[in-house]
């Protein structure tokens, strides 16, 4: 016979520890979020490369980390694999409490929101665990809301969720360019598995989520043009900058969703996310072959922070500023 | 009297055509049957009690035989007992053993879908969807208690069941169950106690438990005469916390929802039953047209050819039943009694049938156990045992040839 | 002595919560996508209604077949809705009994939710008795 069973609590995590409130509706709402939360720990995708329909827009593997990225359209994961990935979302905002756990309940949600069919596709990238098949990070680009792509001036275009949150126009200034908005998408969750413990493939996840959405922008060229989203500095931002994208940030906005958003928690925090755009370099194969170069060993780049400082020097060299600023306004 | 004979047999059902996604499962269980459990099926039975092959479950997981009646919302294929019936058959004409791993992760699924609770489905439904094997199993029988639990009339005598008590936001259940496959295993059991202070088992409640809870005991595997591949042990609750939102129905509502699980389990049943006989009919059609005696190709003996005649027309009348069976099942809620037990009664009694004879038609090679015929008939006697025997399975069908329908 | 005095007030009243039920995105989209349309037939006091994603039609004419039909009476379906009777234990003893694409049916019910939290304040509004 055979090695024996998988452990049946999982794989060895300690259990989620389960908040409690004196409120039993609470109670029973927060052990829920504790339950969902588990379950995605419990859940792996080990199959998923085997099972994209066509070619995935990305497919790496690092053997250094033992992690495997791939990027894929809505309509080219399986089903129960889609409504793993929008669960691996659900349960890192539960965890960072940026999702109304109440809500959650209340809807008995165990994954965000399926894609609605009809629309254009929206774009995944997952990073998984080559062991264990876990998801261990994911970013998502996500498509215009418009039924057909509308001038990016229109007074009749949907607004990103960004924009609405925020309450700004982040695409009016791009009107210039001739783009439509099918080739505007909107960075959402930029994530990493919150417990996962430090160590290689907590630092090199983030660099294989960015791989993954920057091959997919080289290769679909004209149909990403332009990025928005909300980020914190030293995270999405950061790793933005560093990929080479000339961010355009608007400062001293005031981001709310209403009570009835399962994500109107978000805003809640101290450090709030900042609403930025910005094009798709042009030499954005320059930056994604050295990160690949470096995260593969093939390159000269001996440590991290060589690759960084090769990084933040192309930039830094080709226009001396990296931080374009602008000051919040309404839309 | 005269008994009422159904104007409307299948409604919905075109015997020669099964619906495709039904087909397209049965196909794949068929695949995974010969190619990855054949090979493996002398090891799975004669290996010892405490062996479990993970890779062989982990092949029928790849192809949804563990989230077959599982909700597509949930992850699952979405396919009712047709679906789950059809798939079982195939891997039980090799290995019985086998399909009950799926058959008894099913049936500890059922009260989830019976439950119409969401949120009880989406903390446990999902498990299955990942791409690791997870298994489920179905609490019920005891030491003192077997049919005292799925025949209403016979639960105020029952001895000695597990018990379960309010405190507070939570259940505590204490007790030992028996005889309950994929326990060893299991994420979580459907588990059927009776509340503190009701006699007997009158006031049996049905819960969802984690099995990883304190308190959860699993207990030594039973070493069978047959099902050898699938592992049936004890399960140990001593003072096992569960949450109260984890009950389904409410306090005292266990027996109608065990009885209706039993009643969608036993359509699938059938066809695990009916694979059995099956895989027996094969090998002994095998054996009567390789063997010559007599001058002759065994088949062409006339005792010999009536046997053949007689098991094949058992194995085609079992499947006919449990398709219709599963069918009604599929088509009804409350799901019917009549239907699945009359499936399962036949079934049961063509698989004990069918493989007596082939071990007899096979002859002194049938009597080894290097052969393969022998495993099927020990095998068939399992099938009759659990999911109702053929007295419990009479008293139902009796029931029902008395009962009206539509009590409002 | 039943909750409903007749059938009128029963099709006015369980007429609002199916339409209440048709104005939420995610049953009305899963009824279409899955071509599902149900008719539920209630007894003491007889109301018979139809439910697809194009609306709710009350009475006894047939307009459409229906995928799934229910069948309980007006009390049950009273004690269902304040969820003073849960869906397992109607189910299992009988008290509503469901013909039809079962498994569908079993997905419909989570989805039934903002009729849950409607019925009572629907129901009061009638004079249904509590």
């Amino acid at each position: 016979m055979n090695a024996g069973p998988p452990p049946p609590g999982g794989d060895g995590n300690t259990r989620t520890t389960i908040p409690t409130s004196a409120d039993p509706a609470s109670s029973r709402a927060l052990r829920y979020v504790a339950d969902i939360i588990e379950l995605h720990e419990r859940l792996s995708y080990r199959q998923l490369p085997a099972e994209i329909a066509g070619t995935p827009l990305y497919h790496a593997e690092d053997v250094h980390s033992g992690l495997i990225t791939l990027t894929a359209r809505d309509s080219q994961i399986p089903a129960r694999y889609l409504r793993g990935i929008l669960g691996f979302r659900l349960a890192q905002y539960l965890r960072l409490s940026w999702i109304s756990a109440d809500l959650v309940y209340r809807t008995a949600a165990y994954h965000e929101p399926l894609p609605r069919p009809g629309q254009m596709e929206s774009i995944h990238t997952v990073t998984l665990c080559s062991r264990t098949g876990r998801i261990r990070g994911y970013v998502g680009l996500s498509c215009s809301a418009d039924p057909v792509s509308l001038p990016l001036d229109s007074p009749r275009r949907s607004l990103f969720p960004t924009e609405a949150a925020h309450g700004i126009d982040l695409l009016g200034q791009y009107a210039r360019l001739a783009l439509g908005t099918h080739q505007v998408f909107e960075l959402k969750r930029f994530l990493r598995d919150q417990s996962m413990p430090l160590g290689i493939q907590h630092d090199r996840v983030p660099w294989h989520l960015m791989l993954g959405i920057g091959e997919a922008m080289i290769q679909l060229d004209d149909a990403i043009r332009l990025v928005l989203g909300d980020a914190k500095e030293h995270v999405a931002l950061r790793h933005l900058r560093l990929a080479g994208f000339d961010l355009h940030i608007v400062e001293g906005t005031s981001p709310s969703l209403p009570p009835s958003d399962p994500l109107a928690p978000i805003y809640h925090q101290g450090v709030l996310a900042k609403p930025f755009v910005a094009p798709v370099p042009e030499d954005l194969p320059w930056y994604r072959d050295v990160v690949r170069s470096y995260m593969d060993g093939s390159s000269d780049l001996t440590s991290y922070h060589e690759m960084v400082a090769r990084l933040a020097g192309r930039r830094q060299a080709a226009d001396g500023s990296m931080i374009p600023r602008q000051r919040g306004g309404a839309a | 009297m005269t008994i009422d004979v159904p104007a409307d047999l299948s409604p919905e059902l075109n015997f020669d055509t099964l619906p495709p996604e039904v087909q397209q499962l049965k196909e794949e269980a068929r695949t995974f049957a010969q190619e990855i459990v054949q090979p493996q099926v002398r090891q799975l039975d004669q290996a010892p009690a405490e062996d479990f092959d993970w890779d062989v479950v982990r092949r029928g997981h790849e192809i949804g035989l563990t989230r077959a009646a599982v909700p597509t919302d949930y992850g699952g294929l979405g396919l009712g007992m047709l679906g789950v019936a059809t798939a079982l058959e195939e891997v039980a004409a090799v290995c019985p053993g086998t399909a009950l791993v799926f058959g008894a992760t099913m049936l500890g699924q059922a009260p989830l879908l019976l439950s119409g609770d969401p949120r009880l489905q989406a903390r446990y439904l999902p498990l299955f969807s990942g791409d690791e094997p997870v298994l489920a199993c179905n609490a019920v029988t005891e030491e003192d208690a077997g049919c005292d639990l799925i025949i209403p009339a016979n639960a105020p005598h029952a001895r000695n069941v597990m018990t379960a008590r309010r405190d507070g936001d939570q259940y505590v259940l204490t007790g030992r169950k028996r005889f309950i496959t994929n326990a060893r295993f299991a994420a979580f059991a459907s588990v059927f106690a009776n509340m503190e202070g009701s006699p007997g088992a009158t006031g049996l409640t049905s819960f969802i438990v984690p099995l990883n809870l304190p308190g959860v005991v699993r207990g030594p595997v039973a070493d069978k005469m047959g099902y050898r591949a699938c592992l049936g042990s004890e399960l140990e609750f001593n003072e096992v916390r569960v949450p109260a939102e984890n009950m389904i129905g409410g306090e005292g509502e266990g027996m109608p929802i065990n009885m209706a699980q039993s009643n969608m389990a036993r359509a699938a049943v059938a066809g695990i039953s009916t694979g059995v006989a099956r895989g027996a009919l094969e090998q002994a059609v095998t054996w009567a047209g390789e063997r010559v005696q007599g001058g002759e190709l065994l088949h062409r003996h006339q005792f010999t050819a009536a046997k053949l005649a007689e098991m094949s027309a058992k194995v085609d009348a079992a499947r006919l039943l449990y398709l219709h069976a599963a069918n009604t099942v599929d088509t009804q809620l409350p799901p019917p009694a009549y239907e699945p037990a009359v499936a399962k009664l036949f079934a049961d009694r063509a698989a004990i049938d069918v493989a007596d004879t082939a071990l007899s038609l096979v002859g002194a090679r049938g009597y080894l156990r290097s052969y393969g015929v022998e495993k099927m008939l020990r095998d068939a006697y399992g099938t009759r045992i659990y999911e109702g025997t053929p007295e419990v399975l009479a008293l139902t069908i009796t029931e029902s040839l008395y009962s009206g329908d539509d009590a409002e | 002595m039943t909750v409903f005095s007749s059938s009128e007030m029963a099709s006015e009243v369980f007429g609002r919560l199916f339409g209440v039920l048709l104005e939420d995105e995610q049953f009305v989209e899963k009824a279409r996508r899955e071509s599902l349309s149900v008719q539920l037939v209630h007894s003491k006091p007889d109301c018979r209604i139809f439910v697809s994603s194009e609306g709710v039609v009350l009475g006894d004419e047939v307009p459409f077949k229906a995928a799934i039909t229910l069948k309980m009476t007006c009390d049950t379906a009273h004690a269902l809705w304040m969820g003073r009777l849960l869906v397992p234990a109607a189910i299992a003893t009988g008290k509503v009994r469901i013909r039809g694409r079962i498994a569908k049916v079993l997905e419909l019910v989570p989805l039934l939710q903002p009729a849950f939290d409607s019925y009572p304040a629907i129901a009061a509004e009638s004079g249904v008795g509590a």
